[in-house]
């Protein structure tokens, strides 16, 4: 079949199903009209404009205010206590993130490398650099499953107030670290605050609350710089020769 | 009016597909593909409509011989070629079976390697193509291979002249029609080409079709060009199936992965 005559057998059809319409139409009362369907890409084009790729400010160029300290419950804080105690000793406290197991949530959002964000109309998709890893945030409008799976990344939320994106986080596994010998539990709630301070910035809000490890919820702020630059490939299991101890841990000790 | 218009909608569709479609293998007439609304074709799902493609874990490149019987998986193209079709170079043609003959157990995927190029395609879990016209890249999100993403540039930009050798090497990506064509170069010799086995070389250069003859298939096809391992160009594909309601999960390889100490061979190799 040609083109035209394949655009002339759509057009009959589109009109027969027109018809119908109308006749089925004509039965009832006076029906509203319908809503022109947007182009979802539209929307998207009225977003903040985050194109490129954004790196942490790890040597805190911009010269932000250090990161408070986190209040923790007496429980966490003699863990914490426990852990630089052994940390003095000089005992090995590597975490699996020297394994190449990413960090997940918070933690990959504070390594040193690049990190870009992609619309999509039901969601924006984080790329992270490190780990070569990917955040799914619905801002479809979808609320938390009830009983998430706890995974690294959580389940994420989004929804944009202004010009901030607004990202709620739950269901994280207990294998990740909040901070250097500051474990969670399952009951760790995450809010991120997006937006970009101006052209060569942009900031992170970073809310954690967990009622088993803080006496108030935790809020610090990162700086991301704008790169003219792209995210590239990064394999932590590349060549990784970091030997295990005795107990399987990572020795951060090269193998010769 | 809501739900007729969208009738006369569907219907278009409908009849648009009884040409577009001749080439799907599927019985029934399946849904066409989506389009946006400017009238591209998408890959990817939409509120309306959650899914992602689920590789074929069991399709192949090339036809393998099984007890004197030619193995056809379902979901390959018919039209690959046949292993003794295949124009391997003497070293490459020993690695596979090498490989074949040790049951895939030094294979770099169970040890957590990404998976670039094909074998990408045909790894389970789930794959989410995410076309952006605004940035001008489309990027591929597979959760088995193992969860990263792999960015195919659609700027019109040519290959780095001395990019460094990668897993998932440089590619540029531009559309014909409604097939998307990616070109790539810059691969490491490390990774396989498919989860069979088949090697490559630093020279190859692929060249991947990925079209949507219709919602629940994606039809991917790699040509092969490269002279480090084969004396000839080749290639061949598979279709991937709509996994309805599928959205991407975390996947962590590294985490417990105890498929290394399991994968000795039928020697312990």
């Amino acid at each position: 079949m040609s083109q035209t005559t394949l655009g002339k057998t759509i057009a009959s059809a589109a009109l027969t199903g027109l018809l119908l319409t109308l006749s089925l139409a004509a039965c009832q009362k006076a029906p509203p009209p319908a809503p022109e369907k947007p182009n979802p890409w539209t929307k998207l084009a009225a977003l903040p404009d985050w194109s490129g790729v954004w790196e942490i400010d790890w040597r805190n160029t911009r010269k932000s205010p250090p990161r408070p300290q986190m209040k923790l419950t007496p429980e966490y804080q003699a863990r914490l206590d426990t852990y630089r105690a052994k940390q003095k000793g000089g005992e090995n406290l590597q975490g699996e993130a020297a394994n190449c197991v990413p960090p997940g949530l918070p933690g990959i959002m504070s390594q040193p490398y690049p990190i870009e964000f992609l619309y999509q109309p039901d969601k924006i998709v984080m790329l992270t650099e490190a780990y070569m890893q990917f955040r799914h945030i619905w801002t479809d409008g979808r609320k938390h499953p009830e009983d998430p799976d706890l995974t690294y990344m959580g389940h994420s939320i989004g929804h944009w107030e202004g010009e901030t994106l607004v990202i709620d986080s739950v269901g994280f596994t207990t294998s990740t670290m909040l901070a250097p010998g500051v474990p969670h539990s399952d009951q760790l709630h995450i809010t991120e605050k997006i937006h970009r301070a101006d052209k060569d910035w942009m900031e992170i809000e970073t809310t954690l609350d967990d009622p088993v490890v803080f006496t108030e919820p935790y809020t610090s702020t990162i700086s991301y710089r704008h790169l003219d630059d792209e995210i590239r490939e990064y394999i932590c299991l590349e060549n990784n020769r970091d030997g295990a101890d005795e107990k399987g841990r990572p020795s951060l000790k090269l193998e010769k | 009016m809501r739900k007729p218009a969208l009738g006369v909608l569907a219907l278009t569709l409908v009849v648009g597909l009884a040409v577009r479609g001749q080439e799907a293998p599927a019985p029934a007439e399946p849904k066409p593909a989506p389009r946006w609304a400017d009238g591209r074709i998408s890959f990817t799902g939409s509120p309306q409509d959650v899914g992602n493609w689920e590789g074929p874990a069991n399709a192949t490149i090339f036809f393998e011989v099984f007890d004197g019987k030619v193995s056809k998986p379902r979901a390959s193209l018919p039209t690959n070629p046949e292993f003794k079709d295949v124009p391997f170079q003497p070293w490459a043609r020993d690695l596979y079976l090498k490989r074949q003959a040790a049951l895939q157990a030094d294979d770099p995927h169970t040890r957590c390697k990404p998976s670039g190029g094909p074998r990408m395609f045909h790894t389970p879990y789930g794959i989410e193509i995410l076309d952006l016209p605004e940035t001008k890249e489309v990027i591929v999100l597979a959760v088995g291979a193992p969860h990263s993403w792999r960015i195919i540039y659609t700027d019109g930009r040519e290959h780095p002249r001395d990019g460094k050798l990668s897993w998932y090497g440089h590619s540029t990506g531009k559309w014909e029609g409604d097939t998307l064509v990616v070109d790539s170069v810059g691969y490491n010799d490390r990774a396989w080409l498919t989860r069979e086995g088949v090697p490559k070389s630093t020279k190859l250069h692929l060249t991947e079709r990925i079209s949507r003859p219709n919602h629940d298939q994606l039809k991917y096809e790699a040509v092969v060009d490269d002279p480090g391992a084969y004396t000839a160009t080749w290639g061949g594909g598979w279709f991937l199936r709509w996994s309805e309601g599928n959205e991407p999960f975390d996947y962590l390889c590294q985490e417990n992965n105890r498929d290394p100490a399991r994968m000795t061979g039928p020697k312990g190799n």
